[in-house]
């Protein structure tokens, strides 16, 4: 399997102002991960997990802080200028909300346009008809404007935008949080065509473990800016090794949630979990655990993996 | 069964367009219903019914609308008080911009104890007249307000006789934050201290407060993560359980709601097209609508499927089909779909439109 993203120790933190004066934030730390072509890798998590930052930084939306990113072998941290937008053309990003990611002055059809460089402007204007009708819009409504679109059709006009510069991969972020089950269904549904006809990879990321399962083939969990477990869709929803993964799961699918989840604040120095965690011991206060091995293809960053497995 | 709430034939009016075309369901005692449908289908509008929270342009056109029997539809706006938070409380989506920025929590569900702090049977409008205005009479006489206490009632109430001091109102908010899994310093927090589970518990200790017989909820857990939204509705049941709610769940997830209404009323279109227990309507759905948002669910399939879908789209209420509302993206429709309107139909104990079960023709 080729290798298409490879990320080493990619870090990002944010600096704000609060009542004692600047205060660090770590949105992202340490995550090392590999992404195979033309395949589609899930994130999950909960909000203010990371992992908008992730699909972010990956694409150099947000500056990373520390670590480097790869991209088909060349280092996407250090291009600038016209090389980073040449390299962009090959990553676009779906956003979560389509009635605040499209200009409300602009026709669909121009903001599709725009990542359109060559041709005359016949030749763009066919090229974005040929989009539409890619995600299953008609042809003959390039020029309306976004306020004329549902939800689920302004979602196809971001999926169209990102397809303009024929990329090879797309960062959906949450691209079905704002939407019905039914348009849900059918926006999933273009999204695994898309993928088959054009040989795209996703990154898909989503707090839906059900939608996540259905369409990713691999999935990382992330916590506190740390992926917390990650591998094989089936084998982590069947077999969740992290405490959290096993929770995220039960509470998914209507299961009993056996851990207290009153918020307390969060462990600086250990594991971020472990004020949630059923099983803490001193050690989790103390150290982060790295991801490691345990099966093929599946990674967990816990100390106490085992005493949770036997929990089950 | 005693219905707390029961819904007769509404139907509600935006200017020329019927929104709500002849809802019928009850909800009864101690029991959950969901209310389930792809946006636009009157789900919320026949929630805000209820509450008598329509729109300004929109009003009833014709039907009833029971709360213990209290038609809420021909009450005034002042009568409508006595049933606001007494009798049926609700809470919304987006718990965040229903909460008053500038206002602490705790004084906030404070500001929503009702009439200095009195529960039914203790307030002279239930009284034999002792100190209550004639108006005040007529209004308790029309909502019948007297009926005897719950033990559990009774064990909530501080300082029965009369309006209750504030230490008293604070006492009580601190022991519905408590009931609702708060902290107590949650009581000097202002909303944007709180994450979103913890402004959506807020809003349920403010929807409670005064003891109410029916909860509301409209989508309460679509803009919250996975996991708060499991505490959400555990709570939910927690609450129902403790203090005898009945509750009116909206959710266009019918696999929640499956999972946590005892009956389940399926709409669209502005009508209800199907109605069962939850298990019946998961494991055998009448309506294809029904049987088309089940299979919307993508845990239903293995990565790399497709998944089916319904095909079209919610129709616009100011131009529905003629004949079924539905027919249009129905794989089973046949010729008397077209024409006809289908009428409620008693299948089992389901109730369903739809003319593969019948022919009752809907009439009016």
């Amino acid at each position: 399997m080729e290798t298409l993203w490879k990320l080493d120790n990619l870090g990002k933190r944010y600096v704000i102002r609060s009542d004692t004066g600047l205060e660090e934030i770590t949105a992202l730390e340490g995550v090392n991960l590999d992404v195979f072509k033309g395949e589609t890798f899930g994130v999950i998590g909960e909000s203010g997990s990371g992992k908008t930052t992730l699909g972010k930084a990956m694409i150099r939306l947000v500056e990373p802080s520390s670590g480097d990113v790869y991209f088909r072998g060349t280092k996407i941290t250090d291009l600038t200028g016209k090389e980073l937008l040449k390299a962009r053309k090959n990553f676009q990003i779906v956003f979560q909300d389509p009635f605040k990611s499209l200009n409300p002055r602009m026709t669909v059809g121009g903001a599709v346009a725009e990542g359109i460089q060559a041709g005359s402007r016949q030749e763009k204007r066919d090229r974005v008809k040929g989009l539409f009708e890619m995600v299953g819009i008609s042809p003959e409504r390039i020029d309306e404007f976004p306020h004329q679109f549902s939800g689920g059709e302004k979602q196809r006009v971001s999926i169209a935008r990102a397809l303009s510069t024929s990329p090879a991969f797309i960062v959906c972020d949450e691209p079905t949080s704002n939407l019905d089950l039914s348009i849900q269904a059918k926006i999933l549904n273009l999204l695994v065509e898309l993928k088959e006809k054009m040989g795209l990879t996703y990154l898909f990321i989503s707090h839906n473990l059900k939608v996540v399962e259905f369409i990713a083939d691999r999935i990382a969990v992330m916590y506190a800016g740390r992926i917390v477990e990650y591998g094989n869709t089936e084998k982590i929803i069947r077999n969740p090794l992290h405490p959290y993964t096993k929770i995220l799961v039960e509470a998914s699918f209507f299961k009993r949630v056996d851990s207290d989840r009153k918020k307390e604040e969060q462990v600086r120095r250990g594991c971020g979990f472990v004020s949630f965690c059923p099983h803490g011991k001193e050690i989790c206060y103390n150290e982060k655990p790295a991801l490691q091995q345990l099966e093929e293809g599946h990674f967990v960053s816990c100390f106490r993996y085992r005493e949770s497995f036997s929990g089950r | 069964m005693e219905k707390t709430l029961e819904i007769k034939n509404l139907a509600v009016r935006f200017r020329e367009t019927r929104i709500l075309r002849g809802v019928n369901f009850c909800v009864g005692k101690h029991e959950s219903l969901a209310l389930v449908g792809e946006s636009g289908s009157g789900k919320t509008i026949t929630a805000r019914s209820v509450m008598r929270l329509l729109p300004r342009n929109m009003y009833f056109e014709k039907g009833e609308v029971l709360i213990n029997g209290i038609n809420v539809t021909e009450l005034q706006e002042k009568e409508l008080t006595e049933i606001r938070g007494r009798r049926a409380g609700m809470i919304f989506q987006e718990p965040s911009s229903y909460l008053n920025p500038v206002f602490t929590a705790g004084s906030q569900i404070a500001e929503a104890i009702k009439n200095g702090g009195n529960f039914p049977g203790s307030s002279p409008l239930r009284g034999e007249g002792a100190g209550a205005t004639s108006k005040e009479h007529r209004i308790a006489q029309k909502v019948e307000m007297v009926r005897p206490l719950t033990e559990a009632q009774s064990a909530r109430m501080v300082g029965v006789k009369g309006r209750i001091g504030r230490f008293q109102r604070k006492e009580r908010v601190l022991k519905m934050l408590d009931g609702v899994g708060l902290k107590e310093n949650v009581y000097y927090q202002y909303p944007h201290q709180l994450s979103g589970g913890m402004q959506q518990r807020v809003m349920i200790a403010m929807a409670l407060i005064n003891s109410p017989d029916l909860l509301i909820a409209d989508e309460p857990t679509t803009a919250l993560d996975v996991t708060t939204a499991y505490g959400i509705i555990e709570l939910l049941k927690e609450m129902m359980a403790r203090y005898g709610l009945s509750l009116l769940f909206i959710t266009h997830d019918i696999s929640l709601a499956v999972n946590f209404a005892g009956r389940i009323a399926v709409m669209y279109a502005g009508k209800v097209v199907e109605l069962a227990s939850a298990k019946e309507i998961f494991s055998n759905p009448l309506h294809p609508y029904t049987e088309k948002l089940i299979s919307c669910l993508p845990e239903r399939y293995r990565t790399g499927d497709r998944i089916q879908v319904i095909e079209g789209q919610v129709p616009d209420f100011k131009a529905l089909p003629q004949g079924c509302a539905f027919h249009p993206r129905c794989p089973y429709k046949m010729k008397i779909c077209l024409l006809e309107d289908p009428g409620e139909m008693r299948k089992g104990d389901s109730t369903v439109r739809c003319f593969r079960y019948g022919n009752v023709v809907e009439t009016g």
